[in-house]
């Protein structure tokens, strides 16, 4: 009882805090550089005013890679001082079996998260701003004013900004929102947000690394689920009270930097080594609290893409809970409802990365689909192949396979 | 055969129990081998059989490994592999060890424990004499109790199973047991865990898996390729071999399977009526019942059992490749999706069948029963049920570990099929069966 009363006033003062910060954002500033005016024209690649554009996102890099060194030692300390489980103190490791490549959603997903990532900060170089009422709902800061489309993430936190334009722009807005969410809907953040991306690197430098991450469980997803509401409130509000939600917000540092425009950081540089830190150990932790995420999933129901199940094909083996990044169990306990061979297990988390059924080993058992076509299936040879090796490599006693 | 009257009285017990114990498996292993359309390449499953039971040698495994006894599915081999040794799964179906531990357990517990007590008892048999560890998961009464029992003679661990599996928390349990699990490992083979060596049994047993799942596409194409009698046998020398070997022979029998497709040969002909096996293990050598369902003329197309395919049916998803991430996967993977009747939900045991049915166009369903066999028994009534909604026939057998109930499963099986030869139950089948596709 005692606990769980501490816990929730340290949840409060937690929220607090995080909404003092947001209001005074603009006066803590720990990084200075460039001016405050706008600056009109990104830098030419790889020049010294370049570079020094970039200075402060090589500094929230660098920060983060020592931050996550630190933790590795820390627990690597831990876990000896304690006597841990023998699997725990092996923190880092190296492994020297090649995996096979397999072909399927999940490059093409990369593909896309790439190239998006690329036309979202060099796409108005290369062709101008084409879609000039576009407003993308994704976190591409449009401090780059050279962006191929604007992005709705400036109009949602500043609400304020947005009722003080013509009628015929708040219209733009809302058209192209709507447009974009009922079509892709959280599509986006799994497959063209920027923010998306880097965590995805992230994720991907740990596993190469073979650190060991944090999984969560419900109750800890639960906690997430509390500070996105958090989130949210400044998100949306804190325009209303004279705040500025840009002043901390993580994307700021990111694709401004890359694209050449000097920006003065404040929280946001703090709050971008946070997501990248988290990222790293938990996959898309920050897509968990996004409020722009959590906007776009809305309208899940309307959306044209979507997740269905057998859950008769399914074994509920829980694979696709594990490897969901958003933590979505409904994906493997749904099994009831009016035809339970294509239950829709759609939520509003959902960010359609596709891992929950590359990670399914059922023939059929998980499906994403687009207008009621199967466009990613869950097939069982496919998901042997991730973790076989090839048939001529199976003989383990002479090769240098064996440990 | 050595003459009986030599040695002590405990030397002339233990020589009779050899020789029983091998006329009997060379008595099924006969039988096996005689039904008809054998495919070739199942012989050095046979032979894996025979080494082990008939022979009386150890499992089959490169030289210098150690033996990890194994007493259910939900151990994961990979941690064993891992450690450098190997699994061997122990659950006995043997009809003279049966004998023995009969006097050891009481009446009403279930034959596998008894012959594995009785296979203790005796303390002849190299397969169980050779492992330096016994892991028993803590599923059914009797399996409790046999920990007891092992652990007062051997080095025994036990896993704690837990009972569901709908919260996070069950599953999390289970990773701290696996945990443990490796830390007697490491003790007795003197590896430690690491990545590298779980990644690399983990690439070990998925060559497997990937070599079975291929036979099952291929059976999914065309069920009737292969006697289901002879498919159970493959997948129960897995449990005395290696990984590696098996994953070869295995491959062999998938080319083999594969090249019959093409030319149209079939074990079975097309009328006889596609019968699946469920329930409680089918453990060589006791394979009356897989073996009457095939002479009274039934194809046996599936098997849902524990020592048959279910055995090494479900692969670890390795999301997170981490140490601790391939742990979680196999914890995962060794509750979560499996139908043992010991948990409190098993719907997806329903629905596994449902799917099975589908898969292989059956038309009948066998329930298996081992006598005193409670959990099993259970859930007959709720597969009874859905059954019934389907129009699926199903039959429970109840049997035990002896030949006197030979006679009376013959009448029973024999006249489930010819119910299903001239009476309800086809159509359904085709029904669904053309539903799918
Ligand atoms: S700072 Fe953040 S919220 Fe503001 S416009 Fe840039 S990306 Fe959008
Ligand atoms: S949840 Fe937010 S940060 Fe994550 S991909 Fe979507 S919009 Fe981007
Ligand atoms: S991974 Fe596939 S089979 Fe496993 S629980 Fe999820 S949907 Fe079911
Ligand atoms: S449910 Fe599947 S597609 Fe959706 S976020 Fe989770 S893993 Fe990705
Ligand atoms: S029936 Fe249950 S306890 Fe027995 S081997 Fe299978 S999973 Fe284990």
């Amino acid at each position: 009882m005692k606990k769980k009363v501490i816990g929730k006033i340290l949840f409060a003062a937690f929220a607090a805090a995080l909404c003092a910060g947001a209001y005074f954002a603009a006066d803590i500033t720990f990084f200075q550089f460039g001016g405050e005016e706008y600056q009109e024209t990104g830098a030419a690649l790889f020049t010294s005013e370049w570079f020094s554009a970039m200075l402060p996102f090589g500094l929230i890099l660098l920060v983060s890679a020592v931050c996550i060194a630190l933790d590795v030692l820390l627990r690597k300390l831990l876990y000896k001082k304690k006597k841990l489980p023998v699997g725990k103190t092996g923190i880092t490791a190296r492994d020297k079996r090649k995996k096979r490549f397999v072909f399927g959603f999940e490059t093409v997903r990369w593909g896309v998260m790439i190239l998006s990532f690329a036309l979202l900060i060099y796409g108005g170089r290369l062709f101008g701003t084409v879609f000039t009422n576009v407003q993308l709902p994704v976190f591409a800061c449009p401090y780059n004013l050279e962006q191929l489309t604007n992005a709705g993430c400036y109009y949602f936190s500043h609400l304020d900004v947005l009722f003080s334009e013509s009628w015929q722009a708040i219209l733009a807005f809302f058209g192209t929102f709507l447009v974009c969410a009922v079509l892709l809907g959280r599509v986006l953040c799994g497959f063209v947000c920027p923010m998306g991306f880097l965590q995805d690197v992230a994720h991907e430098a740990r596993q190469a690394l073979h650190i060991e991450g944090i999984s969560l469980n419900e109750k800890m997803y639960a906690v997430l689920r509390l500070v996105k509401w958090v989130m949210l409130i400044i998100f949306l509000g804190v325009g209303f009270i004279g705040g500025n939600f840009c002043d901390f917000c993580p994307a700021a540092a990111v694709s401004p930097a890359l694209a050449g425009f000097k920006l003065s950081l404040g929280l946001g540089g703090f709050i971008m080594v946070i997501v990248l830190v988290s990222g790293f150990f938990k996959r898309r932790c920050f897509c968990n609290v996004c409020p722009l995420g959590f906007i776009l999933g809305l309208t899940h129901k309307l959306s044209l893409f979507k997740l269905k199940k057998n859950a008769v094909a399914c074994t509920e083996c829980g694979a696709c809970y594990e490897a969901c990044p958003m933590g979505i169990k409904s994906i493997f306990t749904e099994r009831e409802g009016k035809d339970i061979k294509k239950l829709d297990v759609t939520t509003s988390d959902c960010i359609m990365c596709g891992e929950c059924v590359r990670r399914c080993p059922e023939n059929n058992a998980l499906a994403i689909t687009f207008c009621g076509k199967k466009i990613y299936n869950a097939d069982r040879m496919k998901f042997m192949k991730q973790y076989a090796p090839k048939p001529d490599k199976y003989a383990p006693f002479r090769g240098k396979d064996k440990p | 055969m050595t003459d009986n009257r030599q040695g002590t009285p405990e030397e002339r017990r233990k020589q009779r129990f050899f020789n029983k114990s091998a006329a009997t498996s060379v008595k099924y292993l006969r039988k096996i081998d005689e039904l008809p359309h054998k495919p070739a390449s199942l012989d050095p499953f046979l032979n894996i059989l025979k080494h082990v039971f008939v022979d009386m040698q150890g499992a089959v495994k490169p030289a210098g490994t150690l033996s990890v006894g194994t007493y259910c599915v939900m151990v994961p081999p990979e941690l064993i592999y891992a450690a450098g040794a190997m699994p061997v799964k122990l659950c006995g179906g043997s009809y003279t060890a049966f004998n023995i531990g009969d006097d050891i357990a009481p009446r009403d517990a279930c034959p596998l424990v008894k012959a594995v007590m009785g296979f203790e008892s005796i303390g002849v048999m190299p397969v169980y004499r050779e492992c330096e560890l016994m892991a028993v998961p803590i599923t059914c009464d009797c399996k409790k109790k046999l920990a007891g029992y092992l652990s007062e003679r051997r080095k025994t661990v036990t896993l704690h199973v837990p009972t569901g599996r709908s919260r996070d928390g069950d599953m999390e349990h289970y990773v701290k047991e696996l945990y443990q699990f490796s830390e007697e490992l490491t003790k007795i083979t003197g590896k430690p865990l690491s990545y590298e060596r779980l990644s690399w049994a983990c690439g070990l047993t998925a060559a497997a898996q990937y070599e079975l799942s291929r036979f099952i596409e291929l059976r999914r194409r065309a069920p009737l390729v292969i006697k289901g009698t002879h498919y159970l046998a493959a997948l129960n020398a897995l449990s005395y071999t290696h990984v590696s070997i098996w994953t070869q022979y295995m491959r062999a029998l998938c080319d083999e399977t594969e090249r019959r497709i093409q030319n149209g040969e079939m074990a079975s002909k097309e009328n006889r009526p596609r019968i699946l096996v469920t329930g409680s293990p089918i453990v060589f050598p006791n394979f009356k019942l897989p073996l009457l369902i095939e002479e009274m003329g039934g194809a046996l197309v599936a098997d849902e059992t524990c020592m048959g395919e279910r055995g090494a049916y479900d692969p670890p998803a390795i999301a997170d490749q981490t140490t601790d991430g391939i742990m979680r996967a196999l914890a995962n993977k060794s509750t979560r999706p499996c139908t043992c009747p010991t948990f409190t939900d098993n719907k997806r045991r329903v629905y596994r069948i449902m799917q099975m049915l589908e898969d292989y166009g059956v038309q009948g369903v066998i329930y298996h029963v081992l006598r005193g066999c409670l959990v099993y028994d259970y859930e007959y009534r709720v597969l009874e049920e859905e059954m019934g909604k389907l129009g699926i026939p199903i039959i429970r057998v109840e049997s035990d570990y002896n030949e006197e109930d030979v006679e009376q499963l013959r009448i029973r099986v024999e006249a489930f099929i010819e119910l299903i030869k001239y009476g309800r139950g086809g159509d359904t089948a085709v029904r669904l069966r053309k539903g799918q596709r």
